[in-house]
């Protein structure tokens, strides 16, 4: 399985283009960043806005809290009021207890229901607004009255209830918070305890907390210290356990911020607690309030992360195509190359390691030619070599047969004639060596194929006659020597054998149409076709000569010219036989400067 | 080509995530829709029924309902309750809530509204598909917690006498077949007493002072007041409801002990369940009893029954 997939992998990293590679690979890695980026930032500003709306919340329960403080603090000093200013006074009486309360309660209507002093054994001394105590109620049976007397030093605030104390009136009735206390009354028998009761109405409560507003599901209640509710936003359902609140664990929480599980939901509980009273102001902000989880948010969210990768991808596919295209350009140049056409110009362009490739590619391919250029001048000069060695295989040939000449005419003592052939054959060797030179003028070559003849003449006296007609013109041209005397050499081997001092040999030399034609003429045997061939071909033995003469000729002068130029044979058998050397007409400084001699 | 047809749907495709997120012009903001509906109140003057309208205006505001309650100007007229469910279907309403005590009524008009209207019934039931959902008090443990409040406070000695004026009411069926298994059960006499009027309250608490060692009761608010107002205390009076009358009597001594319903988280309950009909949820329960409280003057202030009498709103 593992093989599978790295041959997979494998195959397709040979088939992906690196502009391809260039794409993916950074598009995958956007992905990736943008989806971690994504995340992060999700995670990060849901967290940051849960914070906002917690801190602002804070502040909010802050303010609450203050003005919940200066209510109670406002009730307590009502309370300091009554009992310092009118129960406490030596000289009270009933009337005017009654006219102290009933002020306050005037004063305070809004937020107390009523205010009633009790003796310790329960009686009512005084009320406002004035009232008799309902048929049955008894006093020392009601928790604020019970509580007061257990802590005689504090001001107490009880749970809240519905005020019982006096005989309904209408048929209405309200909620309160009993806050009560020990008092010291004076009475005509002197001082005595009793309880001061104020009955704060729940609405005052109601009107500092119901405009609360923490969010859409978000609420405050108010519970006192043993967590029972003093106000709730759903107070009557809870009651009816329609639904639950969890304000016995808020009675355990200290103030600040918590987050706690309520019948499975989540959410964030702010505390503050009330100076004095024992009083906690908890504010409950569910999670799902505060969290970017809706339809639109997450829809939102995705759009932003796909915008970007997209705006990610066509850029990168703009940066893939600036790096890949200067190297696509060198590859159709470096195509063309192998191809073998090496005038390709390699363009320098894109990044600076590709200009810096491509002109490392310009280098090798000037090299290459330079490279190419000495191998051809390397090869000229093995030519060359190749025409001085053929050069040289005709000297032996030459001097074996004038040697032999010379011999005979010294055998047979005819002094005269072996010096006439001595010094032609001197002067032979003279032109032959032209100081090394392989590029003579037309009048020598003529000169030295007279040396040949005069030499041949002597051999094969009365076999033949020989004779020059070479113009003038051409006398200054250049050509490469020794291209005659092979040709003349083979027409007196050849052609002249079997003459009986009939055999002529005619030199010609003319200018025709910028080609230089020099003939040897004879008027001997003949060939057939075939036999041309063979001689061109180098294929024709003889008795004399080695018959290498008339290919070496040609091979020299096709190496030289081309093709078109070089030897051309017309012969009929029993009829002669015209053999005419062709080159380029061009005088002697110029071929020889084209050849390197000069 | 392909890559062109590819480039083009994938910015279609991010027009289209574009117009759906950042703009309402696929996907509109949810804003809580509001829910018409009409309660059909047989009264509109007891405490009761005021609790009632307390406990579905708190849901009316949790769940965004516009209630239209109507009250009846013959609660015994079937007629008028059919006319005025009509009017109340043709002014836009799409839940009523019906909260007749008339069995035959209740039958009546669940047969006669429109099948798409949703039908919630509170104080009664009937076996019906139409009807969703009903609240109700459970007779028979109401039965029990009344008698045995009677036995406790009366002993077993007493002879029962349970008062009614109307016939056709349910629960005065219902509860008064109960109490006599009780009572009869605790080898006590009981008998039901038909009024043909309220008025003849007075004639019979007075006739019943004579003998003493009878117990009254009644399940009609009305009967009851009437009741405890011509009582004495050689006759304790028990009964169903509540009222300021009553809350007075029972004060007062005139009234021994009340059962009384919570009538404010009946009304949050029947607003709630039409929400969820109207809002297309599934209700986890179609029928529901109705909380109560056994009340004496020694426990109305008590935080139990204060709570059910007195609602904090």
């Amino acid at each position: 399985m593992k093989q599978l997939y790295l041959r997979w992998w494998r195959s397709l990293y040979a088939r992906i283009t690196l502009r391809q590679l260039i794409w993916v690979s950074f598009t995958l890695t956007s992905l990736l960043g943008v989806g971690l980026f994504g995340l992060t930032f999700y995670g990060r500003y849901s967290s940051q806005l849960q914070e906002t709306i917690i801190e602002e919340n804070k502040n909010l329960m802050e303010q609450v809290a203050n003005t919940c403080s200066s209510y109670v603090h406002r009730m307590m000093k009502v309370s300091d009021s009554l009992y310092y200013t009118a129960i406490r006074r030596v000289d009270a009486n009933q009337a005017m207890l009654n006219a102290s309360f009933q002020l306050l309660y005037d004063t305070n209507k809004d937020e107390i229901e009523s205010i009633a002093l009790f003796s310790i054994q329960g009686d009512l001394l005084a009320s406002a607004p004035a009232a008799t105590l309902r048929d049955g109620f008894e006093a020392r049976q009601q928790l604020w009255f019970r509580a007061a007397l257990a802590q005689r030093e504090n001001l107490l605030f009880s749970p809240l209830q519905v005020s019982n104390a006096f005989a309904s009136q209408g048929g209405s009735y309200t909620w309160v918070v009993p806050m009560s206390r020990v008092v010291q009354v004076q009475t005509e028998t002197g001082q005595q305890a009793g309880i001061l009761l104020i009955q704060l109405r729940h609405s005052a409560l109601e009107d500092i907390f119901s405009n609360v507003l923490l969010g859409e599901d978000a609420y405050v209640y108010l519970i006192d210290r043993n967590g029972n509710l003093l106000y709730h936003p759903l107070q009557q359902l809870l009651s009816s356990g329609e639904i639950q609140e969890n304000n016995q664990k808020a009675a355990s929480y200290r103030d600040g911020n918590w987050v706690e599980e309520f019948q499975g939901q989540k959410r964030d509980v702010l505390v503050k607690s009330i100076g004095y009273t024992g009083w906690k102001i908890v504010g409950v902000i569910p999670q799902n309030d505060i969290s970017l989880t809706t339809v639109k948010s997450v829809l939102f969210a995705l759009f932003l992360g796909l915008f970007f990768l997209t705006a990610l991808a066509a850029l990168y596919g703009l940066i893939s195509r600036r790096v890949t295209e200067p190297l696509l350009h060198l590859e159709a140049e470096v195509k063309e190359l192998e191809e073998g056409k090496w005038d390709t110009e390699v363009a320098v362009e894109g990044f600076a390691e590709v200009r810096h490739l491509g002109s490392a590619l310009n280098h090798l391919v000037q090299y290459i030619r330079r490279l190419m250029e000495d191998i051809v001048k390397e090869h000229e000069a093995k030519r060359r070599s190749e025409i001085l060695v053929l050069q040289n295989q005709i000297n032996p040939h030459f001097l074996y047969n004038t040697l032999d000449i010379i011999v005979w005419m010294i055998e047979n003592e005819k002094k005269t004639e072996a010096v006439r052939v001595v010094t032609a054959l001197a002067r032979f060797f003279r032109i032959s060596l032209s100081k090394g030179k392989n590029i003579i003028r037309v009048c020598d070559e003529v000169e030295h194929v007279r040396s040949y003849l005069t030499i041949q003449e002597m051999r094969y006296k009365n076999k033949f006659q020989y004779r020059f007609d070479v113009a003038e013109e051409t006398m200054e041209l250049g050509v490469p020597k020794l291209v005659l005397q092979p040709l003349v050499e083979n027409a007196i081997y050849h052609a002249m054998e079997f003459m009986d001092g009939d055999g002529e040999i005619v030199v010609r030399g003319h200018v025709a149409k910028q080609t230089l034609v020099l003939a040897v003429e004879d008027n001997g045997c003949g060939m057939t076709p075939e036999m041309t061939e063979a001689l061109l071909a180098g294929n024709i033995q003889s008795k004399k000569g080695s018959g290498v003469g008339v290919k070496n000729v040609q091979e020299r002068l096709q190496l030289l010219f081309g093709k078109a130029y070089g030897l051309f044979i017309q012969s009929e058998p029993d009829e002669g036989t015209i053999v005419e050397i062709r080159l380029p007409a061009m005088p002697y400084e110029e071929l020889a400067k084209r050849e390197g001699e000069r | 080509m392909k890559r062109r047809l590819f480039q083009l749907i994938w910015g279609l495709c991010l027009a289209l995530l574009f117009l759906l997120a950042g703009t309402d012009l696929l996907i509109k903001e949810e804003k809580k829709p509001v829910y018409q509906v009409s309660v059909l109140l047989e009264s509109a003057s007891t405490n009761g029924w005021t609790q009632f309208q307390q406990g579905m205006d708190l849901a009316a505001r949790q769940y965004n309902l516009d209630v239209s309650y109507v009250t009846l100007f013959d609660e015994q007229q079937p007629e008028e309750q059919i006319t005025l469910l009509q009017r109340e279907v043709d002014n836009g309403a799409k839940g009523v809530v019906l909260t007749t005590q008339n069995e035959a009524l209740l039958s009546r008009l669940v047969s006669y509204a429109q099948s798409d209207i949703q039908l919630v019934s509170f104080g009664n039931q009937v076996s019906s598909p139409r009807l969703k959902a009903s609240i109700q008090p459970n007779w028979s443990t109401v039965g029990r917690s009344l008698s045995a409040s009677v036995i406790s406070q009366q002993g077993t000695q007493k002879q029962i006498d349970f008062v009614y004026t109307r016939t056709n009411q349910v629960s005065t069926e219902l509860i008064a077949k109960r109490l006599e298994e009780i009572f009869t059960g605790a080898g006590m006499s009981f008998q039901r007493l038909r009024l043909n009027q309220v008025d003849e309250a007075q004639t019979l608490m007075q006739g019943l002072a004579q003998e003493e060692n009878h117990v009254v009761i009644t399940a009609e608010l009305s009967l009851l007041e009437a009741c405890g107002q011509y009582a004495s205390a050689a006759v304790p009076v028990y009964g169903l409801g509540w009222s300021d009358k009553v809350w007075q009597l029972l004060e007062a001594g005139s009234i021994t002990g009340v059962v009384v319903t919570d009538s404010f988280a009946g009304g949050f309950q029947t607003g709630e369940w039409l929400y969820q009909l109207l809002s297309g949820k599934t209700l986890e329960e179609k029928k529901s009893d109705l909380p109560f409280v056994m009340v004496t003057k020694d426990t109305m202030y008590q935080d139990q029954a204060a709570q059910v009498l007195f609602p904090i709103t």
